[in-house]
């Protein structure tokens, strides 16, 4: 130990204290700089959010001047009215939301959000993403569909889920190409936006049900009973013999809210085989219509595991 | 008594360096773990605004989630805490509560609160449960997706098989009936499940600590520090070693603890391993490393995942006698789940989880105290009969307890720069002087209370569970039950 000599030890001393006293100052740092920043908001926050909230509600004689008094801001004032109508428009609808995209308009919100889409930053090129579905700026959907291959996979999930808001077939076609297995956006949230689309995608949602990659076709088939598309109960019953596990209980799961007779047998199949996909199918037959589907409930009362049956709302009192 | 000096010498001489190079490595290993959680905080914050989470609150193809909720004389919260956890936000959740042989009035409060039915359908049977049960119920006409099954007492493991069995949705969570849950903690834990429902299939949530928070009808209104340096100081531990800790183990693929508090599962997946080991102390434990071990040896390509957003909040234990029986308990179910799992320990075929997490925890947690209170005593004696060299001792001081209260300094950065959930300045030297006071007397007590956890199991002495008094939550009515328990080991 003849190397830990005082001065040794009073250096190692020193360093810590000085750690330790830089660790303390950047914690009172942080802390001060985010109360100052939160204050500045407040304060502007009092200032902007009235004049946002009246511009949104104005009569249409008072607009042109509340529009001005935005577009009079500083510089800052205007970033905070951007940021305001950015988050009010996640909750507002109809005329209020057309109202408050005039705001934007005026406080130079769509040239801020379109430079955006190219920035280098993969987060501020996904706000743009999400700005461009709130705002509809002319020239969004373009800018949503390059987005939407964008090569970071946050950004494309975005830009698919701001996707949902238009109904034009481009528009459908990325986000039905975004449910597939390799896209790198979530099923969920590119099923989500197909939904949103509507009946606008139900054309391509029962195509979708034939699609070879199984990814979309679980996306289209989870979509398919919740968006009742005309001619998709048919290709649904195509799907509950699918190899994909995933895409079978998506089909089944559809059909409860879709029934279609010619899905009985499959069904009483499914249940009675109690794979994963047992409950599930024993569930939708009893949501179907009971004149459909008497004979398979009897005999999954009679042949069926105990939670097929409790699946199928069989009473224990039944079995006696 | 110099042959005393010289045996004391000879053993300081021997041990110093390996224990100076095993403080030092240990909590250098902390260290690389906190920063990892950083880099982590650091993407999660910047993608934040991105989560999708509205959009997943409002959608109807969100996976189905059932809430277990095991309940043992809950009577004074039962009814708020079912009400709490019906309102989260979320699209599609059931929830199952389990009397658990309550000899109190929890059966009654929940028959009267929610209108009650019996419900007469089957028991699916595909868990093996050990309590009786005696009855289920429903809320009539199913107007509240809430199923109430009423059993003979058999501990919250079996509790929550039983409950698994009649689950009904794709998803499960496991929640504590005296817990305090975030409205929007089912979107937060469910949410890697959405996005990735192939590999998914357990996630673990953020538990934080309670004490002296107010709490307004199962909600938290306002977040303090707790007013006992005791539960000050599980604050910053729990912020340290679990928040930060498990983030870190998650990003690298090598999770194997996420807490029985508030746990998520893939149903199917629960069912396959046999759900909750109810012979187990480390039940949450055990249950991720079967699961670990159910990945690896079918060579699934499956992960469990852990998220650091706040869900769920628990009373800490706030008196020595609760906290010493919480780390017994603890550190024997440690003991007992690394020996069970001992054949995966450096096995290449359990990858990460073999190479790195489980020596990480024989090496850093189990041995932790044994070799703590080992340098502490050689330390003593050392001083007291000369045979320490003085420069050493400060070296290994500084090494262990100086170099460990800077790691936990940090993680309190990370916490001030991510979710900055105490926000009074107050809280904020309340914290700090935690911080500090972690390294004088309470890791020795906890280390000492560890070692007798250790050796009841391998004396294979009975586990009891224990009661804890609660102080109960600011606003609310005070309870008792069986609490503190909701994290588990580092």
């Amino acid at each position: 130990m003849s190397w830990l000599t005082d001065g040794v030890m009073q250096a190692v001393l020193l360093i810590t204290a000085g750690i330790t006293l830089g660790m303390l100052a950047s914690l009172v740092v942080q802390r001060t700089l985010r109360r100052r920043r939160a204050s500045v908001r407040a304060r502007l926050d009092e200032r902007i959010r009235p004049l946002v909230l009246a511009a949104t509600v104005a009569e249409d004689d008072e607009t042109d001047a509340l529009l001005a008094r935005v577009r009079a801001l500083g510089a800052d004032e205007r970033a905070h009215v951007r940021r305001t109508v950015f988050a009010m428009l996640r909750d507002v609808t109809g005329e209020a939301a057309d109202r408050l995209r005039a705001v934007g308009d005026a406080a130079g919100i769509v040239p801020r959000v379109l430079a955006l889409s190219e920035d280098r930053s993969p987060a501020l090129r996904a706000d743009a993403a999400e700005a461009l579905g709130l705002l509809q700026p002319p020239g969004a959907l373009a800018l949503l569909c390059r987005l939407a291959e964008d090569p970071v996979p946050a950004v494309r999930t975005v830009a698919i889920r701001a996707l949902g808001a238009y109904t034009e077939p481009e528009a459908v076609e990325r986000v039905i190409a975004a449910l597939a297995t390799d896209s790198g956006v979530p099923n969920n949230a590119a099923a989500s936006a197909l939904l949103q689309q509507g009946l606008a995608a139900g054309d391509r949602v029962r195509l979708a049900l034939e699609h070879p990659d199984a990814g979309v076709r679980r996306g289209a088939a989870r979509v398919a009973g919740l968006l009742q598309a005309p001619g998709v109960g048919e290709r649904l019953v195509g799907l509950l013999d699918d190899d994909d596990e995933s895409v079978r209980l998506a089909a089944i799961r559809s059909l409860e809210r879709l029934p279609v007779a010619a899905a009985v047998p499959v069904l009483l199949e499914a249940a009675l085989a109690d794979g994963r996909d047992g409950e599930a199918a024993a569930a939708t037959l009893a949501a179907m219509p009971p004149a459909w589907t008497t004979g398979a409930l009897a005999r999954i009362e009679a042949q069926g595991v105990p939670a097929v049956r409790r699946a199928a709302g069989i009473a224990r009192e039944a079995l006696a | 008594m110099s042959w005393l000096h010289d045996a004391v010498s000879t053993i300081i001489l021997a041990l110093s360096w390996p224990s100076a190079i095993y403080f030092l490595l240990s909590n250098t290993a902390m260290l690389v773990l906190v920063l990892l959680a950083s880099r982590h905080f650091v993407r999660h914050l910047r993608e934040s605004d991105h989560t999708g989470r509205e959009a997943m609150a409002a959608s109807p193809l969100s996976p189905g989630v059932s809430v277990l909720v095991p309940a043992y004389n809950e009577a004074a919260v039962i009814r708020t805490s079912v009400r709490s956890v019906l309102d989260l936000r979320y699209p599609d959740h059931e929830v199952i509560v389990v009397n658990d042989g309550s000899t109190d009035a929890t059966m009654q409060v929940l028959r009267e609160a929610f209108d009650l039915v019996p419900d007469d359908r089957d028991i699916p049977g595909r868990l093996p449960v050990r309590g009786e049960i005696v009855a289920v119920w429903r809320s009539r006409g199913g107007v509240v997706p809430l199923t109430v099954i009423d059993k003979q007492n058999s501990g919250r493991s079996d509790s929550v098989n039983a409950a698994l069995d009649l689950a009904s949705k794709d998803l499960v969570v496991m929640v504590d009936a005296d817990s305090i849950l975030e409205p929007d903690a089912l979107l937060s834990v469910s949410k890697p499940f959405a996005d990735d429902p192939d590999r998914v299939v357990a996630t673990g949530g953020a538990i934080r600590i309670v004490n002296n928070s107010r709490v307004l009808g199962g909600r938290i209104v306002e977040i303090r520090m707790p007013k006992q340096l005791i539960a000050r100081i599980q604050v910053v531990e729990y912020l340290r070693a679990f928040m930060l800790g498990r983030t870190a183990w998650s990003d690298l693929q090598a999770l194997v603890l996420i807490s029985g508090a508030f746990g998520m599962f893939r149903r199917d997946v629960l069912l396959e391993v046999g759900g909750l080991d109810p012979d187990s102390i480390g039940e949450d434990f055990e249950l991720v490393m079967r699961i670990q071990r159910w990945i690896r040896d079918g060579r699934r390509d499956k992960r469990v995942v852990y998220v650091p957003e706040p869900v769920s909040w628990t009373e800490a234990p706030s008196t020595l006698q609760v906290l010493a029986r919480q780390r017994r308990r603890w550190h024997r179910g440690l003991w007992e789940v690394l020996w069970k799992y001992r054949g995966m320990l450096l096995r290449p075929r359990y990858g990460r989880i073999g190479a790195v997490a489980l020596p990480y925890y024989w090496l850093f947690e189990l041995f932790a105290p044994l070799l703590e209170i080992l340098g502490l005593v050689l330390i003593v004696l050392g001083f007291a009969t000369g045979a320490l060299n003085t420069g050493m001792a400060v070296f290994l001081i500084v090494v262990s307890y100086g170099y460990g209260t800077l790691v936990t300094l940090t993680a309190v950065i990370v916490e001030e720069a991510s979710f900055h959930r105490y926000e009074r300045w107050r809280d904020l030297g309340a914290t700090l002087w935690a911080v500090l006071a972690e390294s004088l007397g309470y890791r020795q007590l906890t280390a000492v209370w560890r070692l007798q956890g250790w050796w009841a199991g391998l004396t294979g002495r009975t586990q009891v569970w224990g009661e804890m008094t609660r102080a109960g939550f600011a606003g609310t009515t005070d309870a008792s039950g069986r609490a503190g328990d909701a994290e588990g080991r580092g």
